[in-house]
């Protein structure tokens, strides 16, 4: 039997508003660590489903950790580690020197050529795992000189048919970065190119044992088939992700490559949670875990000063606030002021009642028609 | 403006010609420029801007800087934009003032297509250009930075603009003039109203100056009098007309009597002197008689006149005739002189005749020489041809012989390769065996290094071996020990005095065995043997393995001896020289095998050279014969054509000369012959034409002798008729005829005459009877009465006129101040409405807020464009900011007045819902100004696009401004950015921010080298 963890979209460095979350990520990957340190039996490979920073060019301190943590997994736990670039990530800069250390640490690169299959032995013999990096469909395009690529559903098809040509082993596993149809969403996860979804159909998949996804923040199987699953995030990186439970995914894989999954919950981080209310009652409740990242969502329909600072005086990681009641008044949907609608005339009898406090006689309105009249002729004349 | 085309050279970056097709975007809406630092980005917004303004994007690089450094001498600076407005699609060209080249230069085109080259010049020049562009998209190019194009640095332009400049952005972009205009023609209006006023007092003063009165009322005073006075004149008025009627009417009467006697005394007078022309009446009677007579004569007198004039005519012909006569004759005679000179030229004739015989015998002689000479040409040619053929026959006689030694020499070579094919074939098969056997060294050395691996790891296996068997042997006798000492306490515990010892047998116990261990069992100990046992029999499997890998290896090295001498000299190549070897002879072998294939080939090419060469001189031979047989014959021909030449005479030297004399001569007989014919022929017509002139002479005498004696009948009977008509003679007859006319006339004049008389006297008895007894009457007196009569009445009507005239002006003044009147009462009432509204509109009192309309209007304004603008500053800022107009005299801040405008300041202040306070706009972060500028230039396109009128906003153009915003802001702002797709207005942006070039498929790309940057458009 074999035995893999699968994680995705860790979005190392990534801030919360102006708060930071390396600490939260740090003790989040500590578990995966943890688990595989003490896992019986051994866990024989880490699948890393991309996103692994929160953008190109990480701060130094993501780098840091992503660093311990790999020299954890290998040198010290003897664990192989699989990494795919995710949308958000560099591809180059991920995958700087990888093959260095091809035995230990498979780094997905750009490359078709190096979409080679990395295996992974059991009693049972060989297991092939590939590792696809986020598909540029333009890249597949030029390097497969297949012209019908065309979006993100097309590149995935010709990339798959690649690694199963290069398949020499009987159990087959995929590491990938996509949209798949048919899964929910949340506002974290950015549209992979403007004005479209890039969506890949789930079909591709069908001829792989597990596939380990990344991309979507929700942990969840891909239209109920088991194998083919998203891993989640490492923590709740947004507002619409309060209702989430986090979690790391470990396979056992068979002889026939049945796999048995168990979803691990994250425990030790702190949670993110949406507290809507008055502001007076959030400031006299008593809250279980004031020290949580909290959403606020004020009904009151004045503005109160200072209410920032206010709430971090009991919550110390108030991320944002909305008045929720207030929202409509931006709404486009008044049109009482729409300048167009009204005609100069209308224009001028409200400003007269509204700066006079009287309403406009008859004798006034028939004179204001006269030099509306008038006006009327000299723009004619004048244009 | 929808940019459709851009096209620029050796404009600031670019050194060449770039052109950017924006139609490539198709569906995209939001553009990305990319491209290192200094590669030129801004320079693209430049570029427009410039095309259409003549200024950079920010307006800070001068006109004379857009020129590009990198541009080689002679290459144009300029650039091209099209683009389409609501209505039309435009191009616009700008050349800027360039070195050695005339002034700058900019058109603008209204084209058919952003393809089209030209289409209708709207405009050429700056200033012209200018004033179309700001007409055509609605903004000045201040205007364009704070909505169009937003200029690095300068992204707040318009939210932290001033009161004024805003007023005139909103009011430009929103063509709110009308509503300052409104105020304008409000101030006009009660002005105007102000000086119709003035205008109608001026006019009642004019009025009563015109009247010459002081006052209205001494007005009305004095044309009452006036009109008193003329009622009282009238009827004394009616009294005098009548007296000058009854004067007038006696004076006519007494005209018509005097004028009645001045007629009689002229008709009596008339009548004396008409009498005394009866006299002359009387001989204008017997004209008339004699005139009647001689009109019956009229026929016999034209008859004679016919008469005279045919014999006249007869006496003519007759003279005609005798002239034409006597020219025929002289004809004749000259014609038969001529012919007398012919007669003699008979000799001449037959000598031309003979002449040409002679030469004509002379034809078949120069036909024999003529074929001659063409057969000596004939026999020319075929010898040259045949020289020509001969001399060719020797050429390829020398080529065969040289292609003959060339193949002799081929065939020899090809001849040795055959012989060294063999030796060759058993050098390629020797180094094939060779190579085989490197192959099988390799092998070898490949098993003795894998068996020399196995050996150390098999030597380290059995030092480990030995390890574990010494330590498994030392576990057994340590467990044995304890096991030993173990069971001895055990049985030591049971031993009783006087019982024997089962160890030692001693009934005496003075020291029993004692153990404080543990015992480890017998089946413990056990398991240590077998544990030796074990390690034992690996070690044997070792050392047995062992043992046979050396043999392996010992069996390899003899191969590898073997192999070394069969290898014999190439023991010391390697594998990879002996391949090259073999490859080597292989090359040489095929060589030499298609060498002595093509022996077979060459023997045969040369057997068909001999043959050829033997052929060929057979034909040289023959050759050489028939020019022998055709130089003989050449000589026979030219002996003989010597002798027919001689026979000729000498001046005759060919056919065609002989022919021509022949023809001289026979020409000169036949003149001769033909002008005799002539002649002869001429004299007989002469003759003919002679003997007829003569017959017609005689008959035109005798006609006129007949024509004499009928003009002289004629005469006669006339005189007859003339004695019975009382006529004395002819000439008498003559001067009585008269025209029937002048008859007429004549009877006229007769009958007026008698008329004439019967009037006269009738009149004159009429005047006689009514003048009888009727003195002349006095008409000075009635004269005089009558003027006095008019005299009066002409008084009393001036003094009417006088008045009348007075009257007049008086009452036009009264109905003029009074229509003066009425207007001056409704100018009054408008001016008081005029003036409340126009000082409600101007801020004064009736206003209490002292707000202007115009500023009350774009406030309103700017208040829609601030939901607009909040509507995205929300969804940028996660709901945090919003703005508003600042209002100085704000009591509740969380609402819009949207009555008053809040006073109507255009300044700006965003609230946070972090703080709940307002702030001042320019006290925002670099980032959070940046979206607030965003979503205010946005917002105004919003609103401005729901206006009807020509503002052209539906691009937008950022320069920086994405790297001050935080990773979370970014997408934020990148989300309401990408939202705006399906409004179709076309976002680009200049940008470095790495991440973005993945996100957004339309990139607008700037290549930069050393000689000047590229542009590219990419859209995925």
């Amino acid at each position: 039997m074999a035995r893999f963890i699968h994680i995705a979209d860790l979005h190392l460095g990534r801030t919360l508003h102006q708060f930071r979350l390396i600490e939260e990520q740090a003790k989040a990957l500590n578990e995966v660590l943890e688990f595989v340190r003490s896992a019986h039996p051994k866990v024989d490979a880490l699948l890393l489903a991309g996103d692994i920073y929160d953008r190109a060019l990480p701060p130094t301190e993501a780098v840091e950790l992503f660093h311990r943590f790999l020299m954890t997994c290998i040198h010290e736990l003897n664990t192989r580690v699989v990494v795919i670039p995710g949308n958000h990530d560099s591809a180059e800069r991920l995958s700087f020197a990888a093959g260095l250390t091809r035995s230990t640490l498979h780094l997905a690169r750009s490359d078709m050529q190096t979409w080679k299959p990395f295996q992974i032995h059991d009693e049972h013999g060989a297991i092939d795992i590939f590792a696809l990096p986020f598909l540029d469909p333009p890249a597949v395009r030029a390097m497969s000189g297949q012209d019908a690529v065309r979006d993100h559903n097309s590149a995935m098809g010709v990339a798959v048919t690649h690694c199963l040509e290069q398949s020499e082993a009987s159990r087959k596993l995929l590491v990938a970065h996509a949209f798949v149809t048919g899964c929910s969403v949340t506002d974290s996860e950015r549209e992979l190119y403007v004005g479209g979804s890039g969506q890949v159909s789930a079909a591709h998949f069908q001829s792989f044992d597990y596939v380990a996804l990344g991309h979507l923040h929700r942990p969840q199987p891909v239209s109920q088939q088991a194998h083919i699953r998203y891993a989640g995030s490492l923590l709740k990186y947004s507002k619409s992700e309060a209702d989430h439970e986090k979690s790391f995914t470990v396979i056992d894989m068979d002889a026939d490559g049945a796999v048995t999954l168990e979803a691990i919950p994250f425990q030790t981080v702190r949670d993110l949670r949406i507290l809507r209310g008055h502001f007076d009652a959030l400031m006299t409740r008593e809250d279980p875990s004031p020290e949580d990242f909290i959403f606020f969502e004020l009904l009151d329909t004045d503005p109160i000063s200072d209410v920032m600072a206010k709430l971090k005086t009991i919550y110390p990681r108030a991320v944002h606030l909305t008045y929720v009641e207030r929202v409509t008044d931006t709404a486009i949907a008044y049109s009482g002021l729409e300048h167009k609608s009204l005609s100069v005339r209308e224009h001028f009898m409200r400003f007269f009642e509204s700066v006079t406090n009287d309403e406009m006689s008859h004798d006034h309105q028939k004179m204001l028609d006269e030099v509306i009249q008038e006006l009327g002729e000299t723009l004619e004349t004048s244009t | 403006m929808k940019p459709m085309r851009l096209e620029l050279q050796a404009f600031s970056a670019y050194a060449t010609k770039q052109v950017v097709d924006f139609r490539h975007l198709g569906t995209q809406t939001l553009m990305m420029i990319s491209g290192k630092t200094g590669a030129g980005k801004t320079a693209l917004l430049d570029a427009i801007s410039y095309a259409l303004f003549g200024e950079s994007s920010g307006g800070d690089r001068p006109e004379s800087s857009v020129r590009s450094h990198h541009a080689k001498e002679g290459v144009l600076t300029y650039v091209d934009y099209r683009f389409e407005t609501q209505s039309n699609t435009y191009r616009v060209v700008r050349y800027p003032q360039q070195k050695k080249k005339s002034g700058g230069q900019v058109e603008l085109w209204r084209v058919g297509s952003a393809d089209d080259e030209e289409g209708e010049l709207v405009a050429s020049g700056k200033r012209d250009v200018s004033k179309e562009i700001k007409m055509l998209l609605g903004y000045t190019v201040d205007q364009f930075r704070s909505v169009v194009m937003l200029p690095q640095g300068q992204f707040r332009r318009f939210l932290s603009a001033k009161t004024d400049d805003k007023a005139k952005l909103l009011s430009t972009l929103f063509h709110t003039e009308r509503y300052r205009r409104l105020q304008e023609v409000l101030n006009r209006r009660a002005l105007d109203l102000k000086d119709a006023q003035s205008k109608i007092h001026d006019g009642i003063a004019h009025c009563l100056n015109v009247a010459r009165v002081d006052s209205e009322n001494s007005l009305i005073e004095g044309i009452t009098e006036i009109k008193k006075q003329l009622t009282e004149l009238a009827p004394a008025l009616k009294v005098l007309e009548g007296g000058v009627q009854g004067a007038q009417d006696a004076l006519r009467r007494a005209h018509m009597i005097l004028e009645q006697m001045k007629e009689q005394a002229a008709l009596r007078t008339a009548q004396e002197q008409h009498r005394a022309k009866a006299d002359e009446m009387q001989a204008v009677r017997k004209t008339v008689q004699a005139a009647r007579k001689a009109a019956q004569l009229q026929g016999q007198a034209s008859e004679l006149a016919a008469r005279r004039t045919e014999s006249q005519q007869a006496k003519l012909v007759l003279e005609d005739a005798r002239t034409k006569s006597q020219a025929k004759q002289n004809m004749h005679r000259d014609a038969l002189e001529a012919l007398e000179q012919e007669r003699a030229r008979d000799s001449e004739r037959t000598a031309a005749s003979h002449r040409a015989q002679k030469l004509s015998d002379l034809l078949p002689l120069l036909g024999t020489l003529k074929e001659l000479e063409t057969s000596v040409l004939t026999h020319d040619d075929a010898l040259d041809e045949l020289k020509k053929a001969q001399n060719a026959s020797d050429t390829d006689i020398l080529g065969i012989d040289d292609r003959i030694t060339e193949v002799k020499a081929v065939l020899e070579t090809a001849r040795e390769s055959a012989n060294e094919l063999a030796q060759a074939e058993l050098s390629v098969e020797t180094a094939k065996h060779m190579l085989r056997r490197a192959q099988e060294r390799i092998h070898c050395l490949a098993t003795l290094e894998e068996l020399d691996t196995r050996l150390i790891a098999l030597k380290e296996q059995q030092d480990a071996c030995a390890i574990q068997i010494a330590e498994a042997r030392a576990r057994h006798a340590e467990l044995y020990e304890t096991h030993l000492s173990c069971y001895a306490a055990q049985l030591a515990i049971r031993l009783v005095d006087d019982v024997p010892c089962p160890v030692c047998g001693g009934l005496d116990h003075p020291a029993p065995a004692t153990s404080d261990q543990d015992d480890p069992g017998k089946d413990a100990v056990q398991a240590a043997v077998r544990m030796v046992d074990e390690a034992i029999k690996a070690e044997e499997k070792i050392v047995s393995d062992h043992r046979s890998t050396k043999e392996a290896q010992a069996k390899t090295a003899a191969e590898l001896d073997i192999i070394g001498e069969a290898l014999g000299s190439f023991a010391d190549k390697t594998h990879g020289e002996i391949k090259a070897h073999l490859e080597k002879q292989q090359v040489r072998l095929d060589t030499l095998q298609v060498a002595s294939k093509a022996l077979a080939t060459h023997q045969s090419a040369l057997e068909r050279l001999q043959e050829k060469r033997q052929t060929t001189e057979a034909h040289r031979r023959a050759t050489a014969q028939k020019i022998g047989q055709m130089e003989t014959d050449r000589a026979v021909l030219k002996a003989r054509l010597k002798e027919r030449r001689n026979q000729l005479p000498a001046d005759v030297r060919s056919t065609s000369q002989l022919e021509s004399m022949i023809a001289e001569a026979a020409a000169h007989h036949d003149t001769l012959a033909k002008r005799y014919a002539e002649v002869e022929a001429l004299e007989k017509s002469a003759l003919a034409a002679r003997m007829q002139a003569q017959t017609e002479v005689q008959e035109r005498t005798r006609a006129f002798t007949q024509s004499q004696e009928l003009v002289e009948r004629t005469i006669l009977s006339f005189e007859n008729a003339l004695n019975h008509a009382g006529f004395i003679d002819e000439a008498e007859y003559a001067s009585a005829r008269r025209t029937e006319a002048e008859v007429d006339h004549l009877v006229q004049s007769i009958t007026d005459f008698d008329e004439e008389s019967a009037r006269m006297d009738g009149r004159l008895e009429q005047l006689d009877k009514t003048l009888a007894g009727i003195e002349a009457p006095p008409m000075e007196a009635l004269q005089a009465a009558e003027r006095e009569a008019t005299e009066a009445l002409n008084t009393a009507l001036e003094t009417k006129t006088h008045l009348r005239e007075t009257l007049s002006p008086m009452e036009q003044a009264t109905q003029r101040i009074a229509a003066l009147r009425t207007e001056s009462a409704d100018r009054e009432r408008e001016f008081g409405l005029v003036t409340t509204l126009s000082r409600v509109a101007n801020g004064e009192q009736p206003n209490a807020f002292k707000l202007k309309f115009d500023r009350y209007i774009l406030a309103g304004l700017l208040d829609e464009v601030l939901l607009h603008a909040n509507h995205r500053l929300h969804g940028m800022s996660d709901g945090r900011y919003q703005m508003q107009r600042k209002d100085p005299s704000r009591k509740r801040r969380t609402e819009y007045k949207h009555d008053r405008r809040s006073q109507a300041g255009l300044a700006l202040e965003v609230i946070d819902s972090y703080t709940g306070k307002e702030r001042d706009a320019e006290s925002l972060s670099g980032g959070e100004g940046f979206q607030a500028s965003l979503s205010l230039a946005l917002g105004l396109a919003d609103v401005v696009q729901r206006q009807a009128g020509g503002v052209e906003l539906n691009a937008m153009f950022i320069d920086e401004g994405f790297g001050t915003q935080s990773p979370d802001a970014l997408d934020s702002v990148l989300d309401t950015l990408t939202g705006l797709q399906s409004t179709g207005r076309l976002i680009g942006f200049i940008s470095h921010v790495e991440e973005l070039k993945d996100r957004i498929p339309a990139q607008l790309h700037v290549h930069k080298s050393s000689t000047g940057s590229r542009v590219e458009l990419r859209v995925r």
